[in-house]
């Protein structure tokens, strides 16, 4: 929002002072922009305010002269006297905070909240300092289960409301609520139920007492002993904020950062507690080496050679065609830039692959005019045409959610029911081949569609933003290119994001990480993507570098993929043991996050700092030093070996991040980083220095980079340069052309299902298998289908059945019934138990199996 | 599948219908399926989430909220004993206490024949019958533990069957939510106290007439 658009401001007297407030905005905010803190325990800037806690009592003139409101639901009004410091005032405060006391035990000491506890510190700021209360406090069992990730002490509760209307409606997952009355009033669960949130996290970050407390972190560290970094979490690509917090080595828990661009301060659970996984067993920390049929530790120097032999032999004996990189998505942009230029310039291989998922590809996404999520969350229009985006990239839902509220549109074309559907105001149960086709040849589909963003972006889509992703994980990636180049040409003012989930993935696209690229959004020849490497390796010798990737559990066609390891030298470049690591000659332990410094890219094209808080785990080293001791060790300059000079590199070669310095990243000025190319300016929101409200997420070490814009602070730098304001304008990328084939929305016969398949926030990775409480959600394979299907085949709901795919593949997986689908097709769900994946053949338009009961 | 009856479902969904917002009809629910089963269960309030686009949770916390409503098995007679000033001031917590010895549970408990469950309420608006105890909220006062324990006696013998319906029933709730309830039955009902009314009118009358004598 620019000045501009602010509409005039409300005066009213804060303390004698006058002040200038928002229209419509709560005292409590104003008074805070002035300088004036208010206590607070139920207030939170990311939620309704609901004036349950009493805590934020002042007084405040009306006709009948002053009394006691609460500041955090009494919105300003002109000329309204507002008194936070008198004699009244404090004694409300003696008042409720000694009746808070009256049941909360004085259990700080053994208390996880006790040294962050915004009830421990207003007590102490603003209590009376003695309580009249001799009885016997409440008493419950403790603690309570309510997930497997958070516990519930319910004799320190206050009765805020803040978990209850997170859940409610932030997450729209309702699954807790006051029960009972009085002074036997609890946060509850349904009996047997469960707080089944993907983001039940964030009710421990906003406790504002310890009532919640998340079992990672219970009882494993004190407040005060705890340091910070700030840093960006890479479980997706949309890059959320937060606080990487460490004690003696050892990252003790993530802390979402309130960063009004991107996350608001929320973290999925994925996200939140993925830190688990860093300190397992099943970490590799030691270079190894293949010896005979043993894998041996050896030294970096041993591992060294032992690669350096391998690039040299295949690139003498095959040609360098003969080496190939896959994976990276969940490197720093500093390792992606190091590798690629190891392997684009001295090994001189265009083999290179991040995107293991063959989602939209990087042609399509540079072409594109891409929003920014601020631009899309208040488009005229959104259409969602992605996987479900609670289960890719779950913060994300929780802003659409937050939008829709708002006034956002969203139309959504998916062939199943999601999160999203609830919320936009039509799904078209179409698949994105139909959807392109359509588009492409016209017909009834693309008028409607048409119709639908006419309403409210014309005709050429001005102001309407396009949420593209892999929807199906059976399909090819050509039918997502096919859908946003055809959607690009019918709507060419729209903009676009894409819904690629992997971590860095979009800065493994900038920096050339991806088939016919190189660094910096520079075409190069078209070469091989994934699924054709791997089938080349099944056939001819390889040497396969795998960056923190197991195409045995992520690539399509298992069978094939294991044949491929079988066939070649393979070298893992990881932090986490997997299968893959099995058919690996040597293994080189990559540091985890929160090792190493550098920054990523989210789906916007932000780039932000990734905060280093220990040091790497055993022998394992940063992503980018390894590129860099491979190029040495074959002969070549390894270049700069440090984050912020490997991107000074970058700034410096590469026009797309011209302007980009680390210590802009690090500033107060760009806490939500900067989205490149600088020339866009946009973006970045100037510094918004926030020093109050510590009680909005209490553990925060240094929350003056959080809370929403204020833009009433006047932007004050607006005036300074931009960095990268003077620039060159990079060329557009031509937007290519891809042909879809019409075998892609074929209807089999003969009884054979089209199969679709969907993947889940908890879906088996490496790393979530190494996080012990986090693994026990890992999501279990499972196919749905309509009822009338699931009756056809014989089979009944919750059964296993046997899917056959084309090549003969078999399948034992449980069937369950859903009423959304169509008939025709089969939701297979990715997930532990079963190998969907192995049903898939590369190179096919559409993948369709055979349901036998079993 | 459900919990409900198809009979009580189907009242279930003409309830949910009579309102906008569809949580709206969730506490008459709640008394629907008391009626029902007596108290609410889990099943229950599951099909009540379902009914009214709420989740269980927000189902119990409701539930739990209001003393009307239970979540726990109650017996075919919920007895409620007031303790406030004006009963209490005529013996109403010794009443109580009797009332535990007199049934073996204490205050909240439920007798093992799941007959009765016995509870201390607040004031029932009977001050002037004090001490007063309401059973499945059908008023009986002013008792003494002799009165009290004629009163289980005769419940247990079944002689107030038609005056008290077993714990749940609630036609007037059905009746002022717009579910349509056979006239008969109300004046069946209406009647039945009437009667029980002149009955005890009666009795009371003849038993003063026989002190006076």
């Amino acid at each position: 929002m620019s000045n501009a658009e602010t509409p005039a401001g409300v005066h009213i007297t804060l303390d004698g002072v006058e002040i200038e407030a928002k229209p419509g905005e709560p005292i409590i905010e104003a008074a805070e922009r002035a300088g004036t803190f208010i206590p607070r325990f139920c207030y939170h800037p990311r939620m309704r305010a609901v004036g349950v806690c009493r805590m934020c009592l002042v007084e405040v003139s009306g006709p009948r002269g002053f009394s006691l409101q609460p500041s955090c639901y009494l919105q300003v009004a002109e000329g309204m006297q507002v008194i936070t410091n008198s004699e009244k005032v404090k004694k409300a405060q003696d008042g409720v905070l000694e009746f808070l006391l009256v049941n909360h035990p004085l259990d700080c000491p053994v208390c996880d909240k006790g040294g962050e506890c915004p009830l421990q510190d207003q007590t102490l700021a603003y209590g009376p300092g003695e309580s009249r209360f001799v009885e016997e406090k409440r008493h419950w069992e403790k603690p309570i289960e309510i997930s497997k990730l958070v516990l519930l002490d319910r004799e320190r509760c206050i009765q805020c409301d803040r978990c209850v209307r997170f859940a409610n409606e932030v997450a729209s997952d309702p699954f807790i609520d006051f029960a009972g009355r009085g002074d036997h009033t609890e946060v509850s669960t349904f009996p047997d139920g469960e707080f089944a949130s993907y983001f039940s996290g964030n009710t421990v970050q906003i406790c504002p007492v310890g009532a919640l407390t998340a079992r990672p972190y219970r009882f494993k560290a004190r407040p005060w002993d705890l340091e910070e970094a700030e840093s960006t979490c890479t479980a997706c690509s949309l890059g959320c904020r937060m606080a990487v917090q460490f004690s003696r080595s050892e990252v003790t828990r993530f802390v979402g950062i309130d960063s009004e661009v991107v996350n608001h301060s929320w973290l999925c659970d994925l996200g939140r507690f993925s830190y688990e996984a860093l300190d397992s067993d099943k970490r590799l920390t030691e270079p190894k080496v293949r010896y005979r049929s043993e894998m041996a530790e050896v030294s970096w120097r041993d591992a060294m050679a032992r690669v350096g032999s391998h690039i040299r032999s295949f690139t003498a004996g095959h040609g360098a065609g003969s080496i190939a990189f896959l994976g990276g998505a969940g490197f720093t942009n500093e390792g992606l830039y190091s590798f690629v230029k190891l392997a684009k310039t001295a090994i001189g291989t265009d083999l290179f692959d991040a995107d293991l998922d063959g989602g939209v590809p990087a042609s399509v996404v540079f072409a594109s005019p891409r929003a920014t999520l601020t631009e899309a969350l208040a488009a005229k229009v959104l259409v969602v045409a992605s996987a479900d985006v609670r289960e890719e990239l779950p913060v994300l839902f929780l802003r659409l959610n937050d939008a829709v509220k708002k006034g956002l549109r969203i139309i959504e074309i998916s062939e199943v029911e999601t999160s999203i559907s609830p919320l936009a105001v039509e799904r078209l149960p179409l698949s994105a081949a139909r959807v392109a086709l359509a588009l492409q040849s016209g017909g009834p589909d693309a008028e409607h569609l048409g119709a639908l963003v006419a309403a409210s972006a014309g005709e050429e889509g001005e102001g309407a933003v396009f949420l593209l992703g892999k929807s199906n994980f059976a399909d090819p990636s050509t039918v997502y290119a096919s859908l946003a180049a055809a959607t690009a040409k019918k709507w060419p003012a729209a903009k676009f994001l894409f819904a690629n989930s992997r971590a860095n993935i979009f800065g493994a696209m900038d920096l050339g990480a991806v088939p016919g690229w190189l660094p910096g959004r520079v075409a190069t020849a078209p070469s091989d993507d994934a699924g054709q490497i791997i089938a080349r390796a099944a056939d001819e010798p390889m040497l396969l570098f795998l960056l923190g990737v197991d195409p045995l559990a992520e690539l399509p066609d298992t069978a094939l993929v294991r044949s491929a390891l079988d066939n070649s030298t393979v070298v893992v470049i990881d932090s986490f043991d997997s299968a893959a690591a099995a058919y690996a000659d040597v293994v080189l332990p990559v540091a985890a996050y929160g090792e190493s410094a550098g920054t990523t890219t989210n789906f916007e094209g932000r780039v932000t700092r990734l905060g280093q808080a220990v040091v790497p785990k055993g022998q394992s080293k940063p992503d980018f030093l390894i590129a860099a001791e491979i190029a040495r060790e074959l002969g070549m300059p390894s270049g700069p070996t440090a984050p912020e000079a490997i991107l000074a590199e970058m700034s410096r070669e590469l026009p797309l991040y011209r302007g980009l310095a680390y210590a802009d990243l690090a500033s107060n000025r760009y806490p939500d980083g900067l989205v490149v190319p600088l020339e866009r300016k946009a973006v970045s929101i100037s510094a918004r220095p926030r020093k109050l409200d510590p009680i909005a997420t209490p553990g925060l070490i240094a929350p003056y980079h959080q809370g929403p814009a204020k833009p009433f602070a006047s932007e004050a730098e607006a005036g300074k340069a931009e960095p990268g304001a003077d620039s060159p304008k990079s060329p557009r990328v031509q937007l290519p052309e891809f042909a879809i084939d019409p075998a892609a929305v074929s209807v089999a016969a003969d009884g054979r299902l089209r199969l679709l398949l969907t993947r889940r926030l908890y879906r088996p990775t490496a790393q979530l298998a190494a996080a012990p409480i986090l693994s026990q959600l890992t999501a279990k394979a499972e196919i749905r289908v309509a009822p009338s299907t699931l009756e056809a085949i014989g089979a009944s709901d919750g059964s296993e059945v046997k899917l056959i795919g084309d090549h003969g593949t078999e399948v034992l997986v449980v069937a369950k019934s859903d009423k959304s689908l169509p008939d025709g097709v089969v939701q297979g769900r990715l997930g532990d138990g079963a190998n969907l994946l192995q049903l898939v053949r590369t190179g096919t338009w559409a993948t369709y199996v055979k349901v036998g009961s079993n | 599948m459900g919990a409900f009856s198809p009979e009580m479902r189907e009242r279930a969904e003409s309830l949910v219908a009579l309102y906008p917002e569809r949580r709206s009809a969730l506490i008459p629910l709640c008394h629907l399926a008391q009626e029902e089963a007596g108290y609410l269960t889990q099943p229950f309030m599951e099909e009540i989430a379902e009914l009214t686009g709420t989740t269980p949770a927000e189902v119990y916390g409701t539930a739990s909220f209001y003393d009307m409503l239970h979540t726990e098995p109650v017996g075919k007679y919920l007895v409620g004993v007031c303790t406030n000033i004006a009963c209490l001031l005529q013996g109403g917590g010794e009443l109580l206490e009797h009332a535990e010895q007199a049934l073996g549970v204490a205050a909240g408990g439920t007798t093992d024949d799941e007959m009765f469950t016995l509870e201390e309420v607040e004031c029932v608006a009977h001050c002037d019958k004090a001490p007063a105890v309401q059973v499945n909220y059908r008023f009986f006062g002013p008792l003494t533990g002799e009165s009290f324990d004629n009163l289980i006696a005769k419940l247990r013998a079944g002689e107030y069957d038609g005056v008290v319906p077993p714990h749940g029933t609630l036609v007037r709730v059905r009746r002022e939510n717009g579910i349509e309830v056979p006239l008969e039955e109300v004046f069946a009902e209406r009647r039945e106290m009437d009667r029980a009314k002149a009955e005890r009118k009666a009795a009371a009358e003849a038993a003063k007439a026989k002190e006076g004598n």
